[in-house]
């Protein structure tokens, strides 16, 4: 059953199969050949898979960095990280740094990301003669601060899926590595101008444009800090925040007049078929993470990976490679549903704090979302920008480097990842 | 034919858009009542979470149609025109064959579910087990109008989202 | 045979649960010579209680320790177990359910969902924790927001109280402790300890509401497809694996004032007196709510049962 669970989940991806789906076919074919279990398992754990308070985290803040966006915060955002980092060298490639963790502080998704604000300022750098495969690739790997900086979509599904480890906890631990993300590519970025004699904008932006610009975005700069803060002050629980975003993004529309009929429709349908396609994905990875488990498969690999090393960065540095390696092949959501329960205990048993591990978790798969072949960021970045994925992953190479670097400090130094919630009182 | 595909879509997004804007004003007022008035409705949680559900499968064919449903297309475009269009017929029959699968046996398990409780409202849990064959005979609706677009990956572009370019 | 044995708490000795169905696979795989091989999957590995009560019916699981709520979902007459303060102590507690009445429930429970139940063992006596006040009495319970499970039976049995019930799913309980989206909640001491819930809440009053179980259930099927020889097993392992989770969390309840004040609690004592009005607020309502739900029948041979202890 393992074999045939395995074997036909790699051969329907690699034929082209919808991701979803190959988790769920895999499974079913398993389970109706073997004829030991009953079929109606498959059933159960796809609505098992998404019935979960907490996950509806996801669909809200979907919605409100949709609504975000039909209401033109995400512009203002853009134009006030021009006026703040435009004229430094290569000024158009931070200021596509700053406005991803910007967005990200709204948003929890790193495609979101890519389509939206990334994508403007890959525009705007090409027409400012930047190489068009770094304008590329840079939009891609700052794309993927926006599940590491809170709120994080990814960061939901491994705290729900954990005991011990609370959402609002791993919102809180993921703000420093988005931050240490944001300066590593910053440097990157830094390097890569130099070299080419990338410039910036001409002027430093007068005092006037720069107060003009943080009025404008101030409603979108402020979102991160009522979110956090709600939660903290125990005003909602982190799924409520997703709602109370949502609400506030609303408001804003109206108090604007952003908003016509029409684009509220479509933005509230919008979100709701994205937030079906995160789903579909979560319930199909549930059947196949479920049969792994029944199959003993995360216990037989736990008890091989033990034998290995009892030192915490030993298997900390083991668990990193492996999930790497997974990230290149599988997509990030199902790759995280399905080792969240493989790795964790593992992790859990060395003594890792599981704000650690989590966090580890979610950068280690979003890093491989700008890894060939399977790398949907890379995929979004190319489709939008009309560039080939080839020479996209070259042009990424220095960007992945200093990405890794990140992973390597929060893999040797668990104060980058504990220190913020435990300053918040959570303690594993 | 073309004027009835629009229909089913027209209603199949309203469904959706709909769900969630309930599922969103179930959630916020929930908070606002807690906060600003000391009251909450027990079965609020289990309500949002049933229909947020419900909405997820039933919008799975609106996410194939706007190609959201993401596949590793490395081996489909390598291949001569003529096998590609033959992988990717093949690939909507197994898409078809898998969710009238799901859908007949989400039947029996809502059958198997419709004498069980659920814990909040005590309605039956065969109610909300009903999002997977509503789900799936949606779906396969939709891959049947638009099978022929899948095969030439012609998806539905929606403005104001991803169209940068 | 393979049994596949699932339950929730984390696979530590210290987990009541977990130490339970380690004795039971070495209980059983050295009874039956390894005929049975016991596989146990815990902290909700093979999925949450409602998932693993549907396991059991579909024979995707064979055993199971689950808690009452799973359970009144599927069979409704196990809610009678949650009308407050019926069980003097757990001497009689234990005893209603090893007897007559215990037994009638299994028999009922076996001919309507094909669900065994060979027994129950404690899933702790649930006391009411804040973080605003110390609770004595039900006066002080006024105007506090109280987690409680997400089914009704426990909103009545708070609102009783004349607090304010607030539903709150388990796993985002110790998220809104510490944020302050409530003020308290109600468990038992081994829920309170291993969740950490402690550490946000400063006082408990041991006022012993429910004495909460988790049952020890295997699917019928799987059990009817057993020998004589591994029936019998199964049956004198499951009662081995039932006094270990018992003891253990006994134990917890029994020394709830040490533990808890260790933990750095205040830990606020209840009197006779004052646990009668938490009585009288509390029982009648409650068990008005749940005749409702399921009628006289069990709620009555559940008094009858406690009577007839009480004379013993
Ligand atoms: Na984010
Ligand atoms: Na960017």
């Amino acid at each position: 059953m393992a074999n045939t669970l395995i074997l036909l989940f790699f051969a329907t991806l690699f034929l082209g199969v919808p991701v979803a789906f190959t988790m769920g076919i895999a499974g079913i074919t398993a389970v109706l050949i073997d004829g030991s279990l009953n079929p109606l398992i498959a059933t159960q754990r796809m609505f098992a898979g998404i019935d979960s308070f907490p996950l509806m985290a996801v669909p809200f803040f979907i919605l409100a960095s949709e609504l975000m966006t039909a209401c033109g915060l995400t512009n203002a955002l853009l134009r006030f990280a021009n006026a703040l980092v435009g004229h430094l060298r290569g000024g158009l490639g931070h200021v596509n740094i700053l406005v991803s963790m910007l967005f990200a502080g709204i948003s929890g998704s790193a495609l979101a990301d890519a389509a939206g604000p990334s994508a403007i300022v890959m525009r705007m750098m090409r027409q400012a003669g930047y190489d068009k495969n770094y304008a590329g690739a840079l939009s891609a790997a700052t794309a993927t601060i926006g599940p590491i900086i809170p709120p994080s979509i990814l960061a939901v599904i491994f705290a729900i899926s954990t005991n011990g480890v609370t959402v609002a906890g791993l919102f809180l631990a993921g703000i420093v590595p988005g931050v240490l993300l944001g300066i590593g590519l910053a440097i990157a970025n830094h390097i890569v101008s130099t070299r080419n004699g990338y410039r910036g904008r001409d002027s430093r932006a007068d005092f006037t444009e720069l107060r003009n610009a943080t009025l404008a975005a101030l409603p979108a700069i402020i979102m991160p800090a009522i979110i956090l803060g709600g939660i903290l002050l125990g005003i909602f629980t982190p799924t409520e925040a997703g709602a109370v975003a949502s609400a506030y993004a609303l408001l804003l529309g109206f108090v604007a007049r952003a908003f016509t009929l029409r684009g509220l429709y479509d933005a509230f349908t919008r979100a709701a078929i994205v937030t079906a396609s995160v789903f579909l994905i979560v319930a199909m990875a549930s059947i196949f993470a479920w049969l792994l488990t029944y199959l003993q498969i995360p216990q037989d690999l736990a008890k091989a990976v033990a034998g290995l090393t009892d030192s915490k960065i030993g298997i900390l540095l083991i668990l990193a490679g492996f999930a790497l390696v997974c990230g290149f092949f599988i997509d990030t959501l199902p790759a995280l549903i399905i080792l969240t329960p493989v790795l964790g205990p593992i992790a859990y048993s060395a003594g890792i704090d599981p704000l650690q591990f989590g966090m580890m978790l979610v950068l280690n798969l979003t890093i491989g979302m700008i890894t060939p072949p399977v790398g949907p960021v890379l995929f979004v970045i190319a489709a939008v920008g009309k560039l080939r994925i080839e020479a996209l992953s070259k042009a990424v190479l220095p960007l992945l480097f200093a990405e890794l670097i990140v992973l390597m400090l929060v893999i040797l130094v668990p104060g980058i990842t504990t220190f913020v919630p435990n300053l918040f009182g959570f303690a594993n | 034919m073309r004027a009835l595909e629009c229909w089913i879509v027209a209603l199949n997004r309203a469904l959706v858009a709909i769900v969630l804007a309930i599922v969103f004003a179930i959630v916020f007022i929930n908070v606002v009542g807690r906060y600003g008035f000391n009251t909450s409705f027990a079965w609020a949680e289990e309500v949002a979470r049933h229909l947020m559900i419900l909405g997820a499968f039933a919008g799975a064919g609106l996410a194939l149609r706007e190609g959201r449903l993401v596949a590793i297309d490395a081996l489909p475009i390598m291949l001569p025109r003529r096998y590609e269009l033959a992988l990717r017929w093949a690939i909507v029959a197994v898409m078809f064959v898998f969710m009238a699968v799901m859908g007949w046996l989400g039947i029996r398990f809502v059958e198997f579910g419709w004498n069980k409780e659920t814990m909040s409202t005590g309605i039956s849990r065969g109610i909300p087990y009903l999002a997977i064959p509503i789900g799936c005979a949606l779906f396969l609706v939709q891959l049947a109008f638009f099978a022929k677009r899948f095969v030439a990956q012609d998806f539905e572009i929606q403005a104001g989202g991803a169209s940068v370019e | 045979k393979d049994l596949k044995y699932a339950h929730f708490q984390s696979a530590d000795l210290s987990s009541p649960k977990h130490a339970a169905a380690l004795a039971f696979e070495s209980c059983v795989e050295g009874k039956t010579s390894g005929s049975i091989d016991v596989q146990i999957f815990p902290a909700s590995q093979l999925g949450g209680g409602s998932e693993i009560m549907e396991g059991l019916q579909l024979g995707t699981v064979q055993m199971a320790a689950v808690h009452d709520g799973p359970i009144s979902a599927v069979y409704k007459p196990f809610s009678v177990l949650a009308i407050p303060y019926i069980f003097d102590d757990q001497a009689m507690a234990w005893s209603v359910m090893d007897g007559e009445f215990g037994d009638a429930m299994a028999e009922d429970m076996l001919a309507k969902t094909g669900i065994r139940m060979f027994g129950v063992a404690d899933n702790g006596v649930r006391n009411f924790t804040n973080n605003v006040r110390p609770v004595a009495e039900p006066k002080d319970m006024e105007g506090l927001k109280m987690r409680v499970m997400t089914a009704p039976v426990w909103v009545t049995l708070v609102e009783s109280l004349g607090a304010s019930a607030t539903p709150v799913p388990w796993p985002e309980l110790p998220g809104a402790l510490q944020q302050g989206v409530v003020d308290g909640q109600e468990n038992g001491v081994t829920n309170i300890v291993n969740a950490s819930l402690y550490q946000h809440q400063k006082y408990v009053s041991l006022d012993g509401h429910v004495f909460s179980w988790h049952a020890y259930l295997m699917s019928e099927d799987f059990f009817q497809g057993l020998s004589d020889a591994e029936k019998t097993a199964v049956t004198q392992c499951v009662e081995i694996a039932k006094t270990i989770h018992r003891g253990m969390t006994a134990a917890q309840d029994a020394n709830a004032t040490a533990i808890l004040s260790e933990k750095g609690m205040e830990v606020v004592p209840v009197s006779p007196d004052q646990k009668a009005k938490f009585r009288a607020a509390a029982q009648p309502k409650v068990r008005e709510f749940v005749v409702s739900e399921i009628g006289a029948e069990w709620p009555d041979r559940l008094d009858a049962a406690v009577e007839a202890y009480r004379n013993q």
